[in-house]
């Protein structure tokens, strides 16, 4: 095969540069994953260790890290915050989303994408730190400090924009054929919506419910800023306070409490991940 | 049971496309209507006016003696088919099916029932629990029908319902169109671009081009005798032959040969005058010798099965004609060409219209 006077390399020599640049790509592989692993084995891993620092190591295999944790009164009733301003902004986002997408996507007016592009914008800026203190006055003088409401109308209005956008490309792919026919059966606009658009983006109101929870649950800035009464503190805010008499981070509690409420998160995306088959296995439509 | 009255009926697009123009338009009761020409002739907007999809910039649109211009489209009491079908992907078969009914607020027990006696007069009582998805091109047009059927509306609307299936399943497809609308005998309208689909299925045709009807009338009457040069050129499998020629005496001069003028145009063009004769392929023969043929040589064969097309080339004339199989030239003889003078139509080279034909010619329009 070889054309003469060039060298060719041996078999073994390629066997062997194949082979080392297996073995340097694994390394690379597992020095770049031990920065994501390392964190998160720790996340599982302090919990149950009587005396954690911030080494990962072996635990101690304890339980009594979660009973100090469900001492603190206030454990529970934020978890339970946490849900209902998750699933409260998840609602009015995934309801009013849907109908603006919907509008967005049939109407034929002037600047319609510069319009969602803007709208875009706003949602970054609306949660944003540069906006907190025009919020705070806002909800201030709304008289909605120290409630949920205030929380979950700031939430929503920041989720809103990005939902829309995303939700306006599954409105989109309905194709306009399925509205006329039932049109022209005499069905109204809600009809519509209600029969046909909404069962058929049915995944795209999934995406944004779930994309909706998470970025509630994550949250931490809006009800920090918000909310002034524990009681009413969702877990994001929660976590902030587990500190020891000697001001130092109590490790202990705080590695519990994170574990406890990572779970809902995790356990959604497994739901999700096996309800819609959000898989991570090729791009392709086998 | 509805006829279809369409009165100066104007569509004008945002941006000023006019895409239909001062139409007027009668359908019978009970008639299989189709509108028939090119992408971007109107057809279409026609249709979806009819439906109350477009709104109308201005004229009047009646459908069973009542005024439905400004309807909204559930108000019309109309159906319409889609090209590709609309069936709802997430209900099953009987339930697209019985969807128009559940808007029109029919109790379930009826829907459930009417949904049934449908889907087994179109055959599809093994499918009326899956889903569109899981049906073929050809189930997927009937269910779409039965959907229309079942809402037994006063007037059809159909959008190229099967130019999504594949040919043989056309044609059997367009029998049954056939067969069902002769049975139920609702009024229909048939859009379609297949001058094929037309001639088969339709009681009455409009060719139509940029917004206005070119040629109304039967299908015969539409093949026969093509009102002016572009339906002659749309209408029939084989294009017509349209040969450019010039009056002298009682014959028609085609560059060295001429023919006589045939008898539908005997008496109604002057000398000298620049006119096209249109013969179609079929209606032409190969003669051995005589004077009243065009003489060529034959360049291309094309084998269409029973029967070859052969091209013979005249010096600037190219023209066409159908040979039964087994009697078909060899490439490069030398052959005349003889349109049968009963068959061949003369139309003007100014205006394209048809000479000699006041039944098909177009009432004069004004500027």
């Amino acid at each position: 095969m070889a054309a003469p006077g060039v060298t060719v390399p041996s078999e073994a020599a390629l066997v062997v540069r194949a082979l080392l640049s297996r073995v340097a790509f694994y390394v690379f592989v597992v020095v770049v994953s031990a920065f994501f692993a390392l964190p998160l084995l720790w996340l599982v891993l302090a919990p149950f260790d009587s005396h954690p620092n911030l080494d990962v190591k072996a635990p101690s295999g304890t339980l009594q890290n979660f009973r100090d944790v469900f001492h603190d009164p206030n454990v529970v009733t934020s978890l339970r915050n946490s849900a209902i301003l998750a699933v409260a902004t998840m609602a009015i986002v995934v309801a009013a989303a849907a109908l603006a997408a919907y509008a967005l996507s049939r109407v034929r007016i002037p600047g319609r994408d510069l319009l969602l592009y803007v709208l875009l914008l706003f949602s970054s800026i609306v949660t944003g730190s540069a906006a907190m203190v025009p919020l705070f006055l806002l909800i201030y003088d709304l008289g909605l400090i120290n409630s949920f409401i205030g929380v979950v109308l700031v939430l929503a209005g920041g989720l809103l924009p990005a939902a829309i956008f995303i939700l306006k490309d599954f409105m989109d792919s309905v194709p306009a054929s399925y509205e006329e026919s039932a049109r022209v059966f005499g069905a109204s606009s809600f009809q519509v919506l209600r029969d046909i658009v909404t069962p058929v983006v049915r995944p795209g109101l999934a995406v944004i419910a779930v994309w909706g929870l998470v970025q509630v649950w994550g949250n931490f800035l809006i009800p920090f800023i918000l909310i002034r009464s524990p009681d009413k503190s969702p877990a994001a805010v929660v976590v902030y306070n587990f500190y020891t008499e000697g001001g130092q981070a109590d490790l202990r509690l705080l590695s519990a409490f994170s574990l406890l409420y990572s779970i809902p998160v995790v356990a959604m995306y497994l739901f999700v991940s096996h309800r819609y088959g959000f898989r991570f296995h090729g791009g392709i439509k086998r | 049971m509805a006829d279809v009255r369409v009165r100066s009926l104007t569509k004008v697009f945002p941006g000023g496309v006019r895409a239909i123009d001062e139409l007027d338009l009668d359908i019978e009761d009970g008639e299989f209507f189709a509108l028939l020409g090119p992408s971007g002739c109107g057809k279409t907007t026609l249709l979806r006016t009819l439906a109350g999809l477009e709104t109308a910039t201005s004229g009047r649109l009646e459908i069973g003696g009542r005024e439905v211009t400004r309807l909204p489209p559930g108000a019309r009491d109309v159906a319409m088919v889609f090209q590709d079908y609309a069936l709802y992907p997430h209900m099953r078969v009987d339930d697209n099916i019985a969807y128009p009914l559940k808007i029109k607020k029919v109790s379930k027990t009826e829907r459930r029932a009417r949904a049934a006696e449908v889907g087994s007069h179109l055959g599809l009582e093994p499918l009326l629990l899956r889903r569109p998805a899981q049906l073929s091109g050809g189930q997927q047009q009937r269910v779409a029908l039965a959907r229309a059927m079942a809402f037994r509306p006063q007037l059809f609307l159909l959008d190229e319902p099967l130019s999504n299936l594949d040919a043989r399943l056309r044609l059997e497809a367009r029998t049954f169109l056939r067969r069902l609308q002769t049975e139920v005998a609702t009024t229909t309208v048939y859009v379609t671009h297949d001058q094929a689909e037309a001639l088969a299925l339709a009681d009455r045709i409009a060719v139509m081009e940029a917004g206005k009807i070119r040629q109304l009338g039967t299908p015969v009457e539409v093949f026969k005798r093509p009102a002016n040069l572009f339906v002659a050129g749309f209408i029939g499998s084989l294009r017509m032959n349209l040969l450019p020629a010039t009056v002298s005496g009682e014959r028609l001069a085609l560059g060295e040969s001429s023919v006589p003028v045939p008898p539908s145009a005997a008496g109604q063009v002057r000398e000298g005058e620049e006119v096209i004769l249109g013969a179609r392929p079929e209606f032409c023969t190969l003669v051995a010798d005589g004077e009243d043929a065009i003489a060529g040589e034959v360049t291309i064969l094309e084998n269409l099965g029973t029967e070859y097309l052969v091209t013979v080339e005249a010096g600037e004339t190219v023209v066409q004609v159908t040979v039964d199989e087994g009697d078909e030239p060899a490439a490069g003889e030398r052959v005349r060409v003889r349109p049968v003078p009963e068959r061949a139509l003369v139309y003007r080279a100014d205006d394209g219209n048809l000479v000699g034909s006041p039944a098909t010619e177009p009432a004069p329009v004004e500027a």
